[in-house]
C-alpha cells in the first residue's frame, strides 16, 4: 500500500529521470487501465444500479402486463392451467365484448360513476381545503381528523357504509325518517334506482381527504402578496377564487383531476363490498365485471381482455397528468 | 482479521450442516413420499378446522398415511387450485365445494373415481349422482347439505299457526300474518352471486322450471312468487343484499318468522335465543320438494398417487367416518347404512334427510356453463325483486346474456 502511493506520488513528478523510465514501460498499462475504469464508471456502474428496478418493473409490471395481453387473444379455461395450453383466438374475446350488453353498459356505468365521484371529491375538497386554510382553533386537529377515511381500509369503509345504507336498520333511513326529510325509509342498495347514488356518496367520502390535503398543501404555497394585492384592488371573494387563486392552482387541479380519474375508474373492493355489483347489476363496473368474467364464470379470456380496456382508459388519464406534471414544473422554472 | 477467519469458518460450518439437514430431508422425503399426501380445503374457521383435523387423525392413524394439509378461503379455493396446476405443484386430495368439481374435472384436474379404483360402494346413488360429469363421478361426497324451511315457533303459536306451510299458497298467507311492524314474514339470500341462485333453486325446480332454459314460464311464475311475497310486504326488500348468513342472522335475530336456509346453519344455531324447528320448503302443491345438494366433496388430482389416494379415500368413506363427519359437520350422511344411527344423534337434521329424496344437480346438465347461467339468473332474479324489471323481461335478457346470443 504505502509502496504504491509512493509510486503515485513519483508519477506525480515527470521531471524525475528515474521515473521517466517507468514512465515509458508503464504507460500503456496505465491507459488501458485508465479506459477499464472510465468503462467501468461511465457505462456499467450506472447499470448495475438501475438493474434492481429494471428487474422489479420487468417481473412485477412488463410481465404480468404481457401475460394479461396474452390471456386475453386466447381461450383460457380451467385445463389450460394444467396443460399450459389455450387456443388462440385472435380478437375475437374484444369482438365479443363490444357485443355484450353487460359490457356496455358497465363501461358506461363505469363512466358515470367516475366522473360523479371525481366531480363530488374535487368540489368539496376544495371547499375542505379553502375552509382550513383560514386557520382557526383547532384547526390542524380537525384537518388530521378529515384525513380518517383516507386511512382506512376500504373494506372497513365499505362493511359501515354498507350497514348505514340498510334499508330496515340503517342509520341514515333512520335520521331521514326521524327528522321528516324523507317520508319513506330510501332502498338505498336495494333498488336499482338508487345504488348508484349510494355508491358514488361512499366514494366521494373515501376520496375527499385525498384532494382536501393537495389542495390545502397547494393553498399553502401560494403567494400571499399576489393575494393581498388583489384584495386591496376590492376583488370580492368569489372572485378572488375564480379569478387568482384556481387559476394558480391549475397544474395542481390537474395532477388531483387525473389521479383520481385513474383511482376511480379502476375501483373494485368498495363496489365489491357495497353492492356486490348489484342489485341486478345496477352498480357493476368494468372493474367488478371484469372480476366475475374471471373469477366466478372461469371465463380468464374476455376477463382479462376487459382488464386490458381498463388499464387503456387509466393509461389515457396518466397521459395527461404526465401532461400536466409537466406544464407544473415548467411554471415553476418559469418563476 | 481475526474476525473475518471466524466468520467464515463459522459460515462453513453452517453450510455444512444446512447441506447434511438438507439431505436428510431430501432423504427422508424421498422415503416418506409414497405414505404423505397433500390436501386443500376451506375450512379456516375454527370448528370446521377442527372437525377435519380430527378425520384426517382417525384415518392416518388407520393407514400409516400422512397428511400434509393446506387450507384457504373458501372464495380462495378453486384459484389456488388452478395456480397449484400451472406450477406442477397440485395438492392430492381436494376437498371442494361440490359444484366446482365439473370445472375441475372439466379441466382433466381431477380424475374419475373409477380411475382411482374407488367404487363408492354403499353410497346412495341419487346423492352420487349430482356430482357426476359427462356420466362419470369424480368424487367422493360423504355427506351432504340442503335447505329446508327454518320458522320460529313461538311467533307461529302467537299468530295461531299450529302447522308450517307445505304449499306456496299457505306460505304466502302465513307469512303475511306473521309479519308485524319489527317482523317480516320470511327471509332468504338474494345475492348476485351463487348463493342467491342455490337459495332461489327450490322454487324454481318445484315449479318446473330448470336452469337450462332461463326464460321458461314454469321460471317466470316462480319468480312472479318470490316478487309477490315482497310485494306483500312479507319479505324485505333488503333480500337483494343478504347472503345466507345474513339472512340466518335476521332469522336468529327474531327479525323474521321463517327461513330459507341451510343445514350448515345448525351447529352455529344451537343455542340461539329464539325457538325454532325445521321442515321442508314448500312447493305449489305440497309434493317432494327439489332441493339443490351442496356440501364438501373429495377429488383425487391428476397427479396424485392413485393407490395412495385410493387408500386414504376407503377410510374416510368407512360408516363410522362418515357418520361422525356427518355428526361434526351437520352433513346428511351419503351412505344409507348410517341413516338409522344418524337420525337418533342428530333428530334435528331429519328434515333435511327427507328434502334429500328430491335432491337435484345444478351441474349435470350444463357442467362448465353451470356458472356463466348461474350468474345470469341470479341478476335477473335481483332485477324482479327489485322491481326493476319484469320476470319475462329480466328472464329474456338473461337468457341472452347466458347463452351469448
Amino acid at each position: 500500500m504505502l509502496r504504491l502511493r509512493w509510486m503515485r506520488r513519483k508519477l506525480r513528478q515527470p521531471e524525475s529521470k528515474d521515473l521517466a523510465v517507468i514512465d515509458s514501460i508503464k504507460a500503456p498499462d496505465a491507459v488501458s487501465v485508465r479506459r477499464n475504469t472510465y468503462v467501468w464508471t461511465r457505462r456499467l456502474l450506472p447499470w448495475t444500479f438501475m438493474a434492481p428496478a429494471i428487474a422489479f418493473l420487468l417481473f412485477m409490471f412488463a410481465y404480468p402486463l404481457f401475460s394479461n395481453v396474452q390471456m386475453s387473444v386466447q381461450h383460457v379455461t380451467v385445463g389450460s392451467f394444467l396443460t399450459g395450453i389455450a387456443d388462440y383466438v385472435g380478437f375475437d374475446n374484444y369482438v365479443d365484448l363490444f357485443h355484450d350488453p353487460l359490457f356496455l353498459s358497465s363501461l358506461q356505468r363505469t363512466a358515470v360513476f367516475t366522473v360523479f365521484s371525481i366531480a363530488g371529491q374535487m368540489s368539496i375538497g376544495m371547499g375542505l381545503a379553502l375552509f382550513f386554510w383560514r386557520a382557526f382553533p383547532l384547526s390542524t386537529a380537525l384537518r388530521a381528523l378529515m384525513l380518517v377515511p383516507w386511512l382506512l381500509p376500504l373494506v372497513v369503509s365499505a362493511t359501515i357504509w354498507q350497514w348505514m345504507f340498510d334499508l330496515d336498520s340503517g342509520v341514515i333511513n333512520y335520521v331521514l325518517t326521524s327528522l321528516n326529510i324523507v317520508p319513506d325509509r330510501v332502498p338505498w342498495i336495494t333498488s336499482v334506482s338508487f345504488a348508484m347514488i349510494a355508491t358514488v356518496i361512499t366514494n366521494i367520502w373515501v376520496g375527499i381527504p385525498f384532494s382536501m390535503a393537495v389542495f390545502y398543501s397547494g393553498l399553502q404555497s401560494l403567494p400571499r402578496e399576489i393575494l393581498e394585492a388583489a384584495e386591496l384592488d376590492g376583488a370580492s371573494k368569489w372572485q378572488r377564487f375564480w379569478m387568482v387563486i384556481l387559476p394558480m392552482l391549475g397544474p395542481l387541479t390537474g395532477i388531483v383531476f387525473t389521479l383520481s380519474v385513474t383511482y376511480t375508474v379502476k375501483v373494485f373492493d368498495l363496489i365489491f363490498i357495497l353492492t356486490g355489483g348489484g342489485p341486478a347489476n345496477a352498480t357493476q363496473t368494468l372493474a367488478t365485471y371484469a372480476y366475475q368474467r374471471s373469477f366466478r364464470n372461469f371465463d380468464w379470456g374476455h376477463g382479462a381482455a376487459i382488464g386490458n380496456i381498463l388499464i387503456l382508459i387509466a393509461l389515457g388519464f396518466a397521459y395527461f397528468y404526465l401532461r400536466s406534471y409537466r406544464q407544473s414544473l415548467q411554471k415553476e422554472g418559469a418563476d | 482479521m481475526a474476525n473475518i477467519g471466524r466468520r467464515t469458518v463459522g459460515g462453513h460450518r453452517v453450510l455444512l450442516v444446512s447441506a447434511s439437514v438438507l439431505a436428510l430431508g431430501l432423504g427422508m422425503g424421498a422415503q416418506a413420499r409414497a405414505a404423505t399426501l397433500t390436501t386443500i380445503d376451506y375450512f379456516t374457521e375454527a370448528t370446521g378446522s377442527a372437525a377435519i383435523e380430527k378425520m384426517f387423525k382417525t384415518c392416518s392413524d388407520a393407514t400409516g398415511i400422512q397428511i400434509d394439509r393446506q387450507k384457504v378461503p373458501y372464495p380462495e379455493l378453486v384459484q389456488k387450485v388452478l395456480q397449484a396446476a400451472s406450477s406442477n405443484s397440485l395438492p392430492d386430495l381436494i376437498l371442494m365445494d361440490n359444484s366446482d368439481a365439473a370445472q375441475l374435472a372439466a379441466g382433466g384436474i381431477i380424475v374419475p373415481m373409477a380411475d382411482v379404483g374407488e367404487t363408492l360402494d354403499g353410497f346412495d346413488p341419487s346423492l352420487v349422482s349430482v356430482g357426476n360429469y359427462k356420466g362419470k363421478n369424480y368424487t367422493m361426497q360423504p355427506g351432504v347439505n340442503t335447505l329446508g324451511l327454518w320458522y320460529n315457533t313461538d311467533m307461529f303459536k302467537a299468530a295461531g299457526i299450529d302447522k308450517p306451510p307445505t304449499t306456496w299458497e299457505e306460505l304466502r298467507a302465513d307469512a303475511k300474518k306473521l309479519t308485524t311492524k319489527d317482523v317480516y314474514g320470511l327471509a332468504f339470500p338474494a345475492v348476485a352471486t351463487e348463493e342467491g341462485t342455490f337459495h332461489a333453486s327450490p322454487f324454481i325446480w318445484s315449479n318446473g322450471g330448470d336452469f337450462q332454459t332461463l326464460n321458461s314460464q314454469n321460471n317466470i311464475d316462480a319468480l312472479n312468487y318470490m316478487k309477490s311475497l315482497i310485494d306483500d310486504g312479507s319479505v324485505s326488500k333488503s333480500v337483494v343484499t343478504w347472503t345466507g348468513d345474513d339472512s340466518n342472522d335476521q332469522f336468529m335475530a327474531g327479525r323474521s318468522a321463517m327461513l330459507i336456509g341451510g343445514s350448515w346453519h345448525l351447529k352455529a344455531n344451537e343455542g340461539g335465543a329464539i325457538h325454532y324447528d325445521i321442515t321442508s320448503i314448500p312447493t305449489p302443491k305440497g309434493d317432494q320438494v327439489k332441493v339443490p345438494v351442496g356440501g364438501e366433496a373429495w377429488g383425487v388430482s391428476t397427479t396424485a398417487d392413485k393407490a395412495t389416494a385410493k387408500t386414504y379415500l376407503d377410510c374416510l368413506a368407512l360408516d363410522p367416518n362418515v357418520l361422525s363427519w356427518a355428526v361434526n359437520g351437520s352433513y346428511v350422511p351419503a351412505k344409507k347404512a348410517v341413516l338409522e344411527d344418524f337420525k337418533k344423534q342428530k333428530a334435528d337434521m331429519i328434515p333435511f334427510i327427507s328434502s334429500t329424496a328430491g335432491a337435484t344437480s345444478r351441474t349435470a346438465v350444463l357442467a362448465t356453463d353451470y356458472p356463466k347461467y348461474s350468474s345470469a339468473f341470479s341478476a335477473a332474479e335481483q332485477a324482479v325483486l327489485t322491481g326493476a324489471k319484469d320476470a319475462k323481461t329480466a328472464l329474456d335478457e338473461a337468457e341472452a346474456q347466458a347463452t351469448g346470443k
